[in-house]
């Protein structure tokens, strides 16, 4: 083998490692919650608040779930307009928060952060101007989840949250 | 002539073929090994526990991100939560069912704490309690402002608050902190948190 070509072979070597692990670093979190999005809303829908069992080693649909929490999700799409958001306060820590498709936490807000009875948001696109009287949090992608997580450390504070939870809602905007 | 000169164009493409291949392993496999060193190190170090305040920001470097999206996909961002992951205990010995630990420490001043066991692969282990998290109700409080509280090793004796493993397995802890002061959030490095001690191994 000549030294040109061992050399070639070498550079071949080091150039797809390096394309490999940069577009799979950036890949990766949207990979993820790409997958998420799609397993919940062929679950459950898409913009649909659910409510799904609460974490344990039988039932742990993403990684290091808390067993402690009963949780609410929804995939938001506002390809199709904004998005309303509700979440009922339940005497306990509970919070919303919204993930962009690459992961990120982009906004998060939990019951103390105000008096009002439950928490209201409208998702919605860079540009959209929608007619709500409720704060109005701009997502970053067009699509992405909405996450609540409702403190229900035993049975019985986990059999109520639940049926509390579902009366929240997480639909388009009319 | 020309079957020679044919064959060695196919050795040619064969061999950068390989090669391109051998670099798509090489590229996986160091993010693989560069991702899990994020979560294993972290950038804040407090005893045994690991963490990085820029955890589910948009702040959060590519790494922490892809790396956050694999060990614990779907976090909170510091102003809400504080993760610490722990792999080992407070003398640096992995975390292992095959023993038991006490973890004991200040009582974390936040409006809500928990430490959770996985497994290695980041989720929950069978318990003969159900129970895989510990919290702010479950623990033992003492008067000095202090807790204690047992994960108990595969087969050994175990209280009603404490883990108590089911299955023989390598396992992790992540505590999560719930609404601590913005003067803890900004300090992290001084957070007072608490030790992991093994009892006994069989």
């Amino acid at each position: 083998m000549t030294v040109r070509r061992s050399a070639g072979l070498l550079a071949t070597v080091v150039l797809a490692a390096i394309a490999t692990h940069a577009a799979a670093l950036a890949l990766l979190p949207t990979l993820i919650v790409g997958e998420i999005i799609r397993r919940t809303s062929a679950d459950y829908g898409i913009n649909a608040l659910a409510v799904p069992p609460q974490p344990s080693a039988e039932w742990q649909p993403i990684v290091r779930p808390s067993p402690d929490f009963l949780y609410g999700i929804c995939a938001y799409d506002l390809t199709d307009g904004p998005v309303l958001l509700s979440a009922p306060k339940l005497g306990t820590y509970t919070s919303v928060a919204l993930y962009a498709s690459n992961s990120d936490n982009f906004y998060v807000e939990n019951d103390r952060r105000s008096a009002a009875p439950a928490i209201g948001l409208v998702i919605a696109r860079a540009g959209d101007r929608p007619a709500t009287d409720v704060p109005v949090v701009v997502s970053p992608s067009p699509r992405g989840l909405v996450l609540v997580r409702v403190l229900a450390d035993d049975d019985s504070s986990a059999a109520r949250a639940a049926d509390l939870l579902r009366e929240g809602r997480c639909q388009r905007l009319r | 002539m020309a079957d020679r000169g044919r064959r060695k164009v196919r050795t040619t493409v064969a061999a950068y073929a390989a090669a391109a291949v051998l670099g798509v392993l090489a590229g996986l496999v160091s993010l693989y090994l560069a991702l899990g060193q994020i979560i294993a190190t972290g950038t804040v170090q407090v005893g045994p526990w690991r963490t990085n305040p820029a955890i589910g920001s948009p702040s959060a470097s590519p790494y922490l991100r892809a790396a956050i999206s694999l060990a614990a996909v779907l976090a909170l961002a510091s102003k809400e939560a504080l993760y610490f992951f722990a792999f080992t205990d407070s003398d640096g010995a992995p975390l292992t069912a095959r023993c038991s630990y006490t973890i004991e420490g200040p009582e974390p001043q936040v409006r809500w704490w928990s430490i959770t066991a996985y497994r290695r692969n980041g989720y929950l282990p069978e318990t003969t309690s159900g129970r895989a998290s510990l919290n702010a109700r479950s623990v033992s409080h003492r008067p000095d402002a202090t807790f204690t509280a047992a994960i108990a090793g595969v087969g050994s004796p175990a209280g009603p608050g404490d883990i108590a493993f089911a299955e023989d397995t390598g396992f992790n802890l992540l505590l999560r902190l719930y609404g601590a002061r913005p003067d803890v959030a900004g300090d992290l490095p001084r957070a007072m948190l608490p030790a992991i001690r093994r009892t006994v191994c069989r």
